[in-house]
């Protein structure tokens, strides 16, 4: 999360010449609040984030053409491989030339199959991809069903089950429960396969049973977290003003919950959901492992076994990116959904 | 303070006791290691997958046939060190710059905030995994790579404390004293931030200990044949058709273990962090994660009311000075009122109601009629009467004020008429007749049935009964669709004539605004909007004008005044002040302790009436005959 405060910014005054900008100030103030977050909050943390890690892969870069090559080459024909990866330049040329081409999309080739690093992420991602969505998917759906309904409910049977569960929930490894569900559903019950994976494009349906169990136990997981967020935040803003306000107007229950008070109370939840991202992601490496699918984790486990430097950098650029532009996507639907907080975080 | 005396906050509630035993018993094992274990962890046994409590095995046997319970106590070692490890390297990295950074530089500052957001961008897994592979896969590694994303916790929860403290009172006096900030940071800072630190960190051992039964779980750290948690695991999934309770066994050591450390963690935040509040020393010491969790809230609350008070110094002189005639009621609202009535979706029950507008009734029928009102509020020994048998009655079209000062029980009588008492507050007897209806009666969903239709209310402090996030059209709409019936189209249209009804200026920007961005008075006057918006009988204003500046007071209670004239609302207007009520109101009645102690006409305040020596002070005080005058 980026962490840039800028104040919500005081209106001009009212008076007749004011009002006439006053519409135009206030689009060009939010539009600037954007430009400061991007420009201030994300691209540093990008640039900083990337230049660790190539930093840190410089320095254990050792001598990756003497490992492929093997004993039997001559050091003329390890000078001239590791020469031909650009690893003879000083650690400022190799460092720019890295970053203009991963900001062009090229992530170099890697070293022991020499297939181009931004296509076989590209291959791969997809896995991960559906595994986190349908993890997003059942955290806001069971996350927001159980934390409503314990803040609904408070004190009772409901909210106390939910309570528990929630809290046990966050204390075992997010991977557990996908064995445990494995154990379940698919080798007790046989209802779902338990391993590997069909793309969206070949067999939605398939697609969808084969995600399933891996991102719905890695989804419970977080929900656990967003239930207990949004039944604090919920429980505090019961006793808000503008619920009373709401309801000496006639508004129902229902209504004043779902179109107010969550429009209100979920930021908090909202910003567990991104905060978790990281941790979904590398839920996903682990659901990877256990249902057997062709992700990035399996590429970066192999590459880092192999040492393949273009590999490791390549999975965790894209991870930064991934993980800054759900972010971002945050920031923004918080901002649409609290305008009056909007860049105020 | 005494090392006994805080281990007994610290374990006062029963769930951080039993943290405690079983973190005792973590810590034995730990040291202990592999002496206690019935069985070589690593040694093969005769039986594969023997049934737990079979043959000496009490949890059984794996799929190489080594004794599960043996296996889970040689794992707790290593996940109790490497998570150790990890916390020590993220405390050293991060709590110091942490404690430092706010005497910073600001470039400093900016980089060192952005560093951390840089190092939290990098998922932990797949960062382990990285350095894994590039310097070395063994506990090393997995240790450093935590270690270094656990840092910017320990850096973001620490730099949160001494800035909350760096601003107090006694640092500043320290520092104005000539102490040097070093001094300061020994004595003052170090000593209150201690309590965070262990909070944080009790709570990272907890992320700590997760991290690791994943990177187990992928082969990272502690190698085999070593047993592991996480290692233990991922051969449990190998072998599951065989075997399924086999992930059962370490999933609940590792559950017991981080739900341990976080229940530690909620007993050290109790113990510790509040006991460092102590008295003479303000600000706020409670436990770091509360403070985060609700910094979010505050902050919005604290730039709502920054905004909205921004907005009402710079608005509202130039507005009123620019249009004198606002503050100056009745006539120059008779186009208005002529516009809305012929545009209005239902003439039947327009908001104009053209006899009523010439004629006030002091003799109409009783619209309201309390009595005996008692109301209960909880206190600090047990429930105790605030109202004791309030008489009031309020007829159709007339205007009623309370007054008294604050604690009299006006504005729960207020609450009460509203079928919204504060929690905990009870009416302990009386009636409240609505039209021959006993409101005491009522409940949730008859009083929903009024709300807008037949009562309307405005408050205190417009800002906080708002929706912050709904534009004003927005707000405006759902009411009229919802309660009005009105369609889409109509709505619009109707809610921009309750915005021009109650004298905003522009309407249509009004109305795509959010109520941050108008000032207090606007925002009163949308509420205004909003609760005639369902043309009630009865509105009850509690202190709507209390809060405003003297202008728009004003204008505010002429826009009121004009509302009754125009529509022909009773009004119930709560304020303690008793110039206010005067202008606006027929009658009033005089609150104080709980009681009603006089009923009286404005006309017999003016002049001199009152027989009550409390009215007398409060209408000497205000000194009314000027302000009506």
């Amino acid at each position: 999360m980026t962490t840039t405060t800028t104040t919500t910014t005081p209106s001009t005054a009212d008076t007749g010449r004011g009002r006439q900008t006053r519409r135009r100030h206030v689009a060009g103030v939010r539009a600037r609040r954007w430009a400061r977050t991007l420009l201030l909050g994300a691209l540093p943390v990008a640039l900083i984030s990337t230049f660790l890690v190539f930093l840190m892969t410089y320095l254990a870069s050792g001598n990756p053409a003497a490992q492929k090559l093997g004993d039997r080459a001559t050091p003329e024909e390890v000078t001239r491989l590791n020469a031909s990866w650009g690893l003879d330049r000083s650690f400022p040329e190799q460092y720019l030339s890295w970053l203009g081409h991963a900001v062009r999309g090229d992530l170099g080739k890697s070293y022991f199959s020499g297939l181009s690093v931004t296509k076989s992420i590209g291959e791969r991602l997809p896995v991960d991809a559906s595994i986190t969505l349908v993890a997003v998917v059942v955290a806001v759906l069971a996350g927001f069903a159980a934390g409503i309904l314990a803040a609904l409910r408070q004190g009772g049977i409901t909210d106390r089950a939910i309570t528990v569960l929630a809290a046990a929930a966050t204390t075992i490894p997010e991977f557990w429960l996908a064995i445990m569900f494995v154990s379940l559903f698919s080798l007790t019950l046989g209802w779902l396969p338990s391993g590997g994976y069909v793309p969206l494009t070949e067999d939605p349906g398939q697609w969808l049973l084969h995600v399933l169990l891996p991102g719905g136990s890695l989804g419970l997981a977080v929900a656990a977290q967003v239930a207990r967020q949004l039944r604090t935040s919920l429980l505090a803003a019961f006793g808000a003003h503008y619920v009373l306000g709401a309801r000496v107007r006639g508004l129902s229950t229902p209504r004043i919950l779902f179109g107010h008070i969550l429009r209100n109370a979920a930021a908090p939840a909202i910003a567990t959901l991104g905060l978790a991202i990281p941790t979904l992601l590398g839920g996903a490496v682990i659901a990877e492992a256990i249902f057997g699918l062709p992700g990035l984790g399996q590429y970066a486990l192999s590459g880092a076994q192999s040492h393949d430097i273009p590999v490791i950098q390549g999975v965790l650029v894209v991870s930064i990116v991934l993980v800054l532009s759900c972010n971002l996507a945050v920031d923004a639907f918080l901002g649409w959904l609290r305008p009056a907080t909007r860049g105020t975080r | 303070m005494t090392a006994t005396a805080t281990a007994a906050r610290v374990f006062a509630a029963v769930p951080a006791r039993v943290a405690g035993a079983i973190l005792i018993v973590l810590a034995a094992v730990t040291v202990l290691g592999e002496t206690l274990a019935p069985h070589d962890p690593r040694a093969q046994q005769a039986k594969l997958f023997a049934p737990p409590g079979t043959g000496g095995y009490p949890l059984g046997t794996d799929y190489l046939g080594r004794d599960v319970l043996s296996r889970l106590l040689a794992g707790t070692a290593p996940s109790i060190r490497d998570a150790l490890a990890m916390v020590g390297v993220g405390l050293a990295l991060g709590a110091l710059p942490g404690i430092l950074s706010p005497f910073a530089g600001r470039g400093a500052q900016f980089g060192l905030l952005r560093l951390t957001d840089a190092l939290m961008t990098l998922p932990p897994i797949v960062f382990a995994i990285a350095v894994a592979g590039l310097f070395t896969d063994g506990e090393l590694g997995v240790v450093i790579a935590i270690g270094v994303l656990l840092a910017p916790r320990f850096f973001r929860v620490m730099r949160a404390e001494t800035l909350g403290f760096a601003g107090e009172q006694y640092v500043e006096a320290a520092l104005l004293a000539g102490a040097s900030r070093g001094w300061i940071l020994r004595r003052h800072i170090a000593r209150k931030v201690l309590p965070t630190l262990t909070v944080a960190a009790t709570t990272s051992a907890g992320f700590a200990v997760l991290a690791i039964a994943s990177l187990g779980f992928l082969g990272l750290g502690v190698q085999a044949p070593d047993p592991t948690w996480g290692g233990m695991l991922a051969d449990s999934v190998e072998h599951l058709a065989d075997d399924p309770l086999a992930p059962v066994w370490p999933g609940l050591t590792i559950g017991l273990t981080v739900w341990a450390l976080s229940a530690l963690a909620d007993g050290l935040t109790d113990g510790l962090a509040r006991h460092a509040h102590r008295p003479g020393e303000a600000g706020n010491t409670d436990g770091a994660a509360e403070t985060a969790e609700t910094a979010g809230a505050a902050g919005a609350a604290g730039a709502v009311a920054a905004d909205s008070f921004d907005d009402r110094d710079g608005a509202l002189p130039a507005s009123a000075a620019e249009d004198p005639a606002r503050i100056v009621p009745a006539q120059p609202l008779a186009p208005h009122t002529e516009r809305v009535a012929a545009d209005g979706p239902s003439p039947g029950r327009g908001p104009v109601r053209p006899q009523e507008i010439t004629t006030r009734r002091p003799a109409a029928p009783s619209l309201l009629t309390v009595t005996g009102l008692r109301i209960t509020v909880p206190g600090a020994d047990g429930p105790r009467e605030a109202v004791h048998g309030v008489d009031l009655t309020l007829g159709s079209g007339e205007a009623l004020g309370l007054v008294g000062e604050s604690g009299s029980g006006k504005t729960l009588t207020c609450r009460a008429l509203l079928g919204a008492l504060p929690p905990g507050c009870t009416i302990g007897g009386g009636r409240l007749v609505l039209d021959h209806n006993d409101l005491t009666t009522y409940t949730a969903r008859d009083w929903r049935a009024l709300y807008g239709t037949r009562i309307g209310a405005v408050f205190q402090d417009p800002a906080a009964y708002l929706n912050p996030s709904l534009s004003v059209g927005r707000q405006l709409t759902e009411v009229l669709r919802v309660r009005g019936g009105h369609s889409r189209p109509a709505a619009r249209r109707r809610a921009l004539e309750l915005l021009r009804a109650v004298e905003l200026r522009d309407p249509e920007r009004v109305y795509g605004q959010i109520p941050t961005q108008l000032s207090g008075g606007m925002q009163q006057r949308v509420m205004l909007a909003l609760a005639i918006s369902c043309e009630p009988d009865l509105l009850i204003a509690d202190e709507p004008t209390s809060g405003l500046d003297v202008r728009t007071q004003a204008e505010i209670v002429a826009l009121l005044r004009s509302l009754r004239e125009r529509t022909g609302l009773s009004l119930l207007f709560v304020s303690h002040d008793i110039a206010v009520v005067c202008e606006l109101c027929e009658r009033l009645a005089v609150f104080r302790d709980g009681r009603i102690v006089e009923q009286i006409t404005t006309a017999g305040l003016l002049a001199g009436e009152a027989r009550h020596p409390y009215t007398r002070a409060l209408a000497d005080a205000s000194n009314i005959q000027r302000a009506v005058a």
